[in-house]
């Protein structure tokens, strides 16, 4: 330790510390710019300089170390003088754009600007002249703005041992460039963003516009987590998987959701759609990174950790043993309540098990997954159609949640949707699963182009029809199923006609066909109603015995329940607690908002476990910590080709092979390319471990607190 | 002699330093008040030892190596011509200083000498490495960085102690000509000795490393405070303009510095800018005080040498040739008649013939005519940049820093143009 005085005020310091830490740790501001907290001194910019008793000339405190009896003031005339020298040379090649700056109002340089008062009048400006460089993905580098502090250069050195970055001159101008002026995907880049993050300019920004858009940072940085509905800790888990340590990448998952294999099989993956690295070349195979780490999960490092709090002796039922209502029984259970789960049909799982189609999740995966559950003590009651929930209060439930998701499909007002041979998808995907009769003939059309759309389509192929026809109002590109399906749908032998209008079902005591028109535009107006232009004499027939519709569905719940209904016949519930209008009585998962994902009822589950727990007395945190907390590596190194390295794909069974039977047709990410895949990673979220810049503004108010 | 060439067998001031214990041969180099040669001529050589010796710290390396300000490499010579002397005495300081490694920076000039240094490494058990180019002061915080010619020095000390005298090696050249040989010569002649100059010798001003002086600087003592810095004695004659050669320093420190300090890159900059425009006939009043006012702040702002003694042409220059420089500001003139800018260029209209060859080679653009009329220079946009001049077969076009004769105003035949 040593004794160090700052304008006056004495300091304990370590020894050897920088002179201006000891300053900045101890509410001292002194204006600095190339320096920052987490990279090496570069004592460039002469901003930090102070007077050292006994020393001739002025001193950069950041390279300044604390010995003993050290007596420093932070401002002088002659301080002030040359402080205001150093920004105005290194504003002379800076342009005077700052309104129109995308940095204006987070620009470090501006606040130093605005606490100094200098200008470059004095100086001889120049236009630096550089292009500025949008070719690279995610980031724009606009050498013009650069004042030349190397902090980009020492975090790609220092913090991320990547070295990408490094100093340049052309025609007398120092930049900061790659090698050969490469792009930074032939520069070997890792893409992890620490010298955007660490660029106190406009120069090294993020082509997402992270402060103008109403999102907070975080979100737009670390996109997989925050689209995620249940914020699933994405970037956590993949390195766990790149490591190797696959349970511990369960474990995180299962922080979130209860049902990992679940979701690795059929997930609608908003993490890997909205993956940055998808701006690099393609999106991680975030879902079969998933499915790989809980297929490899071994339980041991989630099992021991889970909580169970000590009985509270409160009782909650749970209509409906849909994903929602299996994971809020489940958080409900840990909380020490106790949980019973009255289910309409004969097996827990609800569109998992009487939904998807096992091909694409087989039924004991589920089963697997929904075990689980059980084995926390939550009680099944199977063939437990419940009319009205509020009976359930009066036989002594403490509360009820309504999960009991949306069964019922729709049909379209259509001419002939009454004749025989017209089924719905609910009721024909529930038949196919169980097993029962579905009353499908040869040839099938099948109405809608969303998943549950193909579906239907790919199962009525699965159960022998000759001909599937599956028709939509949307263009090809604009379906909304997954392209997958689309492919392996057409590859199964499923007709497509896109951009159809549906004119009629045909036929007088059965179906015989249907009535198409095509479509020239397609689009919504203000009250969400479809507008459709249509091709003059485009009409023509489909021969079909059997119509399937296949859009959309609604809650199978009727008035005479006793809960308030809104749109769409789903129930009404309050904003951000869930709860319905009778007291006590609570709803989550599609029922609440219409046919959605899976891991959205999970999260809705999940936010109903929180809301009734503290409606029960409870604290409603049901976060549990299942996976080992451990700092990242953020020294991520270079790897060679990164940029280059192609998404790698499941092995997807044969077409032909497929069309025998249900049994499962992907097959998920191989052994060989788990690493390789996961390795892909940005690892976006490492950036958020870099400290932010603190300004003089920070200080002032600090001060003032003090006061 | 004792820094160009050695008198005993490689090892001998090693074995002798070794002999003395570390206490009693740092007392030595305190007793002799052995200064580091170079820029930094102001450090005791024990000091620098003595900083890590009164920490704990241990020195991580001992560093050979030029002055990152020195592109003249004449000092090269002293690892060329004495390579066991420098490495000896980089070993010395890594034994007194505590250092276990000994790195020789070269500069890519001269990257031949690795053969050599490697192979007079041998006579010693030390690790040690060679790398190119700069000195990167950031990355060296921890260790210390000696002089070729300290070491050298340091080597000789230690061979015999007590015929040792302070010497140091210079060279002189005329601006524009190459080096002449290296010479050793002993701290106390002035600088007319040294470079072997009279006052008649048509001199207008001499650079000593960065510093500029004038003829007066002939009886100036060469001592060991003395910025010799890399030993280079310029000699510059009447027709040299002190501007045109500010600017070109100033282009230099530009072309060698890193450019991450902020006053070596910007000041530099600004420093060369404003030269540029005073001998472009633009420079402005305040010009003057710009330039020393960063020129001053240059000297301490910056991390290494280029940027230490980056401003030192300009600062002197002002100084010792004030009124040179100003007469391009203030009077539009430049006083050594070098300065194309502050020349008139114009066509003899009774010699030009009209054959239009001037007009081809023009690029400002700026030549107007046909054939077999006397052509015209616009002087707005003339450069004088003379290409003109050269390729005049007639001898026609004429350069001066006087008045312009009479011209015609516009488009006249040959053999037309009336003087009157």
């Amino acid at each position: 330790m040593a004794t160090i005085t700052i304008d006056g005020i004495r300091l304990e310091v370590q020894d050897n510390k920088s002179v201006l830490d000891c300053a900045l740790e101890a509410g001292i501001y002194i204006p600095h710019l190339c320096h920052h907290p987490d990279l090496s001194e570069h004592g460039s910019c002469r901003l930090c300089i102070v007077d050292v008793e006994g020393e001739e000339n002025v001193v950069a405190s950041c390279i300044l170390r604390a010995k003993e009896g050290l007596n420093i003031r932070t401002n002088s005339e002659r301080i002030g003088k040359l402080r205001n020298l150093a920004l105005e040379l290194l504003l002379a090649g800076h342009p005077e754009d700052c309104s129109t700056c995308p940095k204006y109002g987070n620009c470090e340089l501006q606040t130093l600007i605005q606490y100094m008062g200098a200008t470059n009048s004095r100086m001889r400006a120049r236009i630096k002249g550089f292009k500025s460089e949008e070719r690279n993905p995610l980031f724009i580098h606009d050498m013009n703005r650069c004042v030349l502090c190397g902090r980009c250069v020492r975090a790609c050195g220092e913090l991320r041992e990547v070295s990408v970055l490094q100093y340049n001159k052309k025609e007398l101008e120092t930049y900061v460039g790659t090698v050969h002026d490469k792009l930074l995907k032939d520069a070997d880049c890792r893409f992890c963003g620490a010298c955007a993050e660490v660029c106190p300019t406009g120069t090294i920004r993020d082509k997402t516009q992270l402060l103008s858009s109403s999102s907070s940072k975080e979100e737009a940085l670390v996109p997989c987590r925050a689209q995620c509905p249940a914020h699933t800790d994405v970037p956590r888990y993949i390195r766990y998987v790149k490591e190797g340590k696959f349970s511990e990448a369960a474990a995180v998952i299962r922080e979130k959701a209860p049902f990992p294999m679940v979701l690795g099989y059929i997930c609608n993956h908003l993490c890997e759609l909205h993956c940055r690295r998808k701006e690099v070349n393609d999106a991680l195979s975030i879902r079969n990174i998933k499915r790989y780490a809980a297929e490899n999960d071994y339980g041991k490092i989630w099992n021991e950790k889970g909580k169970q709090l000590p009985s509270t002796g409160k009782k909650v039922a749970v209509v409906g043993a849909g994903p929602a209502g299996l994971t809020a029984a489940y958080y409900l259970r840990k909380q020490g309540h106790e949980v019973t789960i009255k289910e309409a049909l004969p097996k827990a799982g609800g569109m998992l098990q009487y939904g998807i189609p096992s091909y694409r999740l087989p039924r004991e995966v589920v089963e697997k997954e929904t075990s689980v559950i059980f084995d926390t003590g939550v009680k099944l009651e199977t063939d437990a159609k419940v009319g009205k929930p509020e009976e359930l209060l009066k036989e002594g439930y403490d509360a009820v949640l309504v999960a009991i998701g949306t069964h019922k499909g729709v049909k379209l007002p259509l001419e002939g949707n009454e004749l025989p041979g017209v089924i719905i998808n609910t009721d024909f995907l529930r038949a196919a699963s169980m097993g029962k009769e579905t009353g499908i003939g040869k040839k099938v059309v099948v109405l809608g182009g969303g998943n549950v759309a193909f579906d239907c389509a790919r199962t009525a192929k699965r159960l022998g029809a000759e001909e599937v026809h599956l028709a939509c109002l949307e263009a090809r590109e604009k379906m909304l199923s997954d392209r997958e399906e689309i492919h392996q749908g057409e590859e199964e032998g499923v007709k497509l006609h896109s951009g159809r209008a549906f004119e009629k079902i045909t036929g007088t005591d059965r179906v015989t066909g249907v009535t198409f028109s095509e479509i020239e535009s397609f689009t919504f107006d203000e009250n969400r109603r479809a507008i459709i232009a249509k091709k003059e004499n485009s009409e023509y027939t489909v021969e079909a015995d059997t119509v399937i519709f296949a859009v959309g569905q609604r809650p199978d719940i009727l008035e005479t329940a006793g809960i308030e209904l809104g749109r769409g016949n789903t129930v009404a519930v309050g904003e951000g607690n869930l709860a319905t209008k009778v007291s006590g009585i609570f709803a989550a998962g599609d029922v609440v908002y219409g046919t959605n994902s899976v891991i959205k009822a999970i999260a809705s589950g999940r936010d109903a476990a929180s809301e009734i727990d503290k409606f029960l007395g409870g604290d409603g945190d049901i976060s549990e910590v299942l996976a080992p907390k451990e700092a990242p590596n953020s020294c991520i190194g270079k790897i060679e080709g990164f940029g280059y390295k192609q998404r790698k794909e499941s092995k997807v069974a044969e077409a032909s092979d497929r069309l025998n039977s249900f049994s499962l047709i992907n097959f998920g990410i191989c052994d060989e390319d788990i690493c390789g895949e996961s390795e892909r990673c940005l690892q976006c979220d490492l950036r958020l471990q870099i400290s932010p810049p603190r300004l003089w503004g920070d200080y002032s108010s600090e001060d003032k607190g003090a006061e | 002699m004792s820094i160009l060439k050695r008198n005993y067998p490689p090892a001998t001031a090693l074995i002798n330093a070794k002999k003395l214990g570390k206490n009693k041969a740092i007392e030595l180099v305190k007793a002799i008040g052995l200064r580091e040669y170079g820029v930094y001529n102001n450090r005791f050589v024990a000091d620098e030892w003595g900083d890590f010796e009164s920490g704990s710290q241990k020195p991580e390396k001992i560093l050979g190596a030029l002055n990152n300000s020195d592109t003249e490499y004449m000092l090269l010579e002293v690892i060329r011509e004495n390579t066991s002397a420098v490495i000896e005495g980089l070993a010395i300081a890594a034994y007194l200083s505590g250092a276990n490694a000994v790195e020789v920076v070269l500069p890519y000039e001269g990257k031949d000498l690795t053969e050599k240094v490697c192979e007079a490494f041998k006579d010693f058990d030390l690790a040690f490495s060679i790398s190119y180019g700069m000195v990167n002061v950031r990355a060296v915080g921890n260790s210390i960085i000696h002089h070729f010619e300290t070491s050298a020095a340091i080597t000789a000390l230690f061979e015999d102690s007590c015929s040792y005298m302070k010497t140091a090696v210079a060279a002189v050249k005329k601006y524009g000509d190459t080096i002449d040989k290296a010479v050793e010569f002993p701290y106390g002649k002035t600088i007319a000795e040294i470079a072997g100059i009279d006052e008649n010798a048509g001199i207008k001003a001499i650079a000593v490393g960065s510093t500029l002086y004038g003829v007066s600087a002939f009886s100036l003592v060469v001592d060991e405070v003395f910025p010799l810095e890399n030993g280079v004695i310029t000699l510059y004659d009447s027709k040299c303009c002190i501007a045109d050669q500010a600017e070109k320093a100033a282009l230099e420190v530009r072309k060698t510095g890193c450019g991450k300090c902020t006053f070596c890159r910007e000041g530099a900059i600004q420093i060369h800018t404003m030269f540029k425009n005073i001998t472009g006939a633009k420079g402005k009043a305040t010009d003057i005080g710009m330039i020393k006012e960063i020129g001053e702040a240059m000297r301490f702002s910056s991390l290494c040498s280029i940027g230490l003694t980056g401003a030192n042409f300009a600062l002197s220059s002002l100084q010792s040739f004030g009124d040179e420089v100003e007469a391009h500001i203030r009077r539009k003139k430049c006083p050594a008649e070098s300065c194309s800018a502050f020349m008139n260029v114009y066509i003899a209209p009774s010699i030009c013939d009209g054959c239009g060859d001037c007009l081809d080679v023009c690029e400002a653009d700026c030549i107007e005519g046909k054939p077999g009329f006397i052509h015209m220079i616009d002087e707005f946009d003339c450069t004088k940049c003379g290409k003109c001049i050269e390729v005049c077969r007639q001898k026609a076009i004429i350069k001066t820093k006087g008045r312009i004769p009479k011209l015609p105003e516009r488009l006249t035949r040959v053999g037309k143009f009336n003087k009157r």
